[in-house]
């Protein structure tokens, strides 16, 4: 079951997101039942309000983010917007808000898998692309480290108490940023860029 | 008139016998068992990558099933030991003595029907290399032999049953290798002692540079690159020690250090705790600095 919050500032948007979604029966909109013993696999927030959010913030938004990848959604006014929140490291996938039932229900399962996924007018700016490589955040530095020693996902998880899901999805951004396609080869990566300390 | 063939295919199956008295099941992961050395009377060694479980089973060559904890275990090498209940094991005989082009069999047991086994030839001795789990290994043996599943864990044997190294296929992406027994026993002994392989650490990020010409005369040595520091450890050992961003380590006692591979190679267990010469290019000449290594968590 993949949980999605709606982080909305619209009652209407987020009313109308709870419909697209009630067909998946994979997805959970977890907005209503939401207390502190829930993770939240999927957050969705538009990009007026994200900005807003970062990740010292309250320390209930402040949990949610850390467990959440975020999929924000774009007005077609926002761009400016869109730059800025590309340059955080919890976006991971964008789409503009008249994204239809099936695009929205698709980049929710691709972004639970750990994969980044967005519409390419508002990922890619000519030669641009959506995650710049290096530098690496303080996290993915963590991860990557981690990594150094051998651990498996599920240990990373456990050491650093996130989610799997999460730490996917630093090991997708550390290959994308180092551009490589394995841990070994992040590895190597790592140390001969000077980003795992010996 | 005695038949050649009759006389290979008697001594393979007298070394499946030999070595399957110390080659076991492990019964710690969802799918199927793997297979497990005898490494003391009540100590096994097994690849890391198959104990996924907190409630492990060994089944002994005469059936007997016992339960097993984790007595050490390290990723990067993908190795674990496991503790028996009691001590029924007869520990595998080793033999260091691996050439390329050897007869060698792969064993497993990774079912109750018996010992299952594959044949080849050494290919190659190779190392160090990194690994598929971001560990280095010092050494590592190639074979021909087919590693059939649940093999991982098992003994790779002479053609008198001696293990000559664990097979594992949990090191590359599809396929198998065999770390050495000279490479595997080293770690149980530090699993069997610690829990967990000790590493160096010195809190340094390095970057591979080109040594310029003229350092490289006042090395007296031909070495083309070193590592050149480009963050400390805030009371890191190499801060404490007196090693400044900039510098360039070109040897950690007495070792060339060239790439991060080597500066990982040099700072091995038994470094730990001691004080070791870390020799730098500062400012263009070389200048020693003793620093206590410490251990990476």
């Amino acid at each position: 079951m993949i949980r999605v919050l709606l982080k909305l500032s619209s009652p209407a948007l987020r009313a109308g997101l709870q419909a697209l979604l009630a067909s998946d029966k994979t997805i959970k909109v977890v907005n209503d039942s939401l207390d502190e013993e829930n993770a939240v696999d999927v957050m969705i927030t538009s990009t007026a309000f994200a900005s807003r959010v970062s990740e010292v913030d309250s320390p209930s938004s402040a949990a949610i983010l850390l467990l959440s990848d975020v999929l924000s959604l774009s007005k077609g006014d926002d761009q400016p917007h869109v730059e800025e929140m590309k340059r955080s490291s919890r976006v991971w996938g964008i789409l503009p808000t008249d994204s239809s039932a099936e695009e929205l229900t698709a980049a929710i399962h691709a972004l639970s898998q750990g994969l980044i996924v967005g519409a390419p007018h508002l990922l890619f700016k000519s030669e641009s692309s959506l995650i710049e490589r290096g530098p690496l955040t303080e996290r993915e530095l963590e991860v990557l480290g981690l990594l150094s020693r051998g651990l498996a996902n599920k240990q990373i998880a456990f050491e650093l108490g996130i989610s799997e899901h999460t730490v996917k999805f630093h090991v997708s951004s550390i290959y994308t940023k180092l551009d490589v396609t394995n841990r070994t080869e992040a590895v190597r990566a790592g140390l001969r860029g000077g980003w795992i300390a010996l | 008139m005695s038949n050649p063939f009759t006389e290979l295919s008697n001594g393979l199956t007298s070394a499946v016998e030999k070595g399957g008295a110390s080659t076991v099941l492990v019964d710690a992961r969802k799918r199927y068992p793997a297979s497990g050395i005898a490494y003391a009377e009540d100590l096994v060694l097994t690849a890391d990558h198959v104990v996924t479980r907190d409630d492990i089973k060994v089944i002994l060559p005469d059936g007997k099933s016992l339960a097993a904890t984790v007595a050490g275990r390290d990723a990067g090498s993908d190795l674990a030991l496991l503790r028996l209940a009691e001590k029924a094991l007869k520990p595998a005989k080793t033999s260091n003595d691996v050439k390329v082009g050897q007869l060698v069999l792969a064993l497993g047991r990774p079912n109750t029907a018996g010992m299952q086994a594959s044949w080849g030839i050494v290919t190659a001795i190779s190392g160090p290399a990194r690994t598929h789990r971001g560990g280095l290994l010092d050494e590592y043996i190639s074979t021909e032999t087919t590693p059939y599943p649940g093999f991982s864990g098992g003994p790779l044997v002479n053609t008198e049953g001696e293990v000559l190294g664990l097979n594992t296929s949990g090191l590359t992406q599809g396929s198998s290798l065999t770390i050495p027994a000279k490479v595997a026993w080293r770690i149980a002994d530090e699993l069997a002692k610690h829990g967990s392989v000790k590493r160096g650490y010195l809190g340094v990020r390095t970057q591979p540079v080109e040594i310029p010409e003229a350092a490289r005369k006042s090395l007296k040595r031909e070495q083309q690159s070193g590592l050149l520091v480009l963050w400390l450890e805030e009371n890191g050992p190499a801060q404490k020690g007196g090693l400044f961003v900039g510098d360039t380590i070109v040897a950690v006692a007495g070792q060339p250090v060239s790439d991060p591979d080597d500066l990982f190679a040099a700072l091995k267990s038994e470094t730990v705790g001691k004080s070791v010469a870390v020799e730098v290019l500062r400012g263009g000449k070389p200048e020693n600095v003793n620093v206590t290594v410490g251990e990476r968590k």
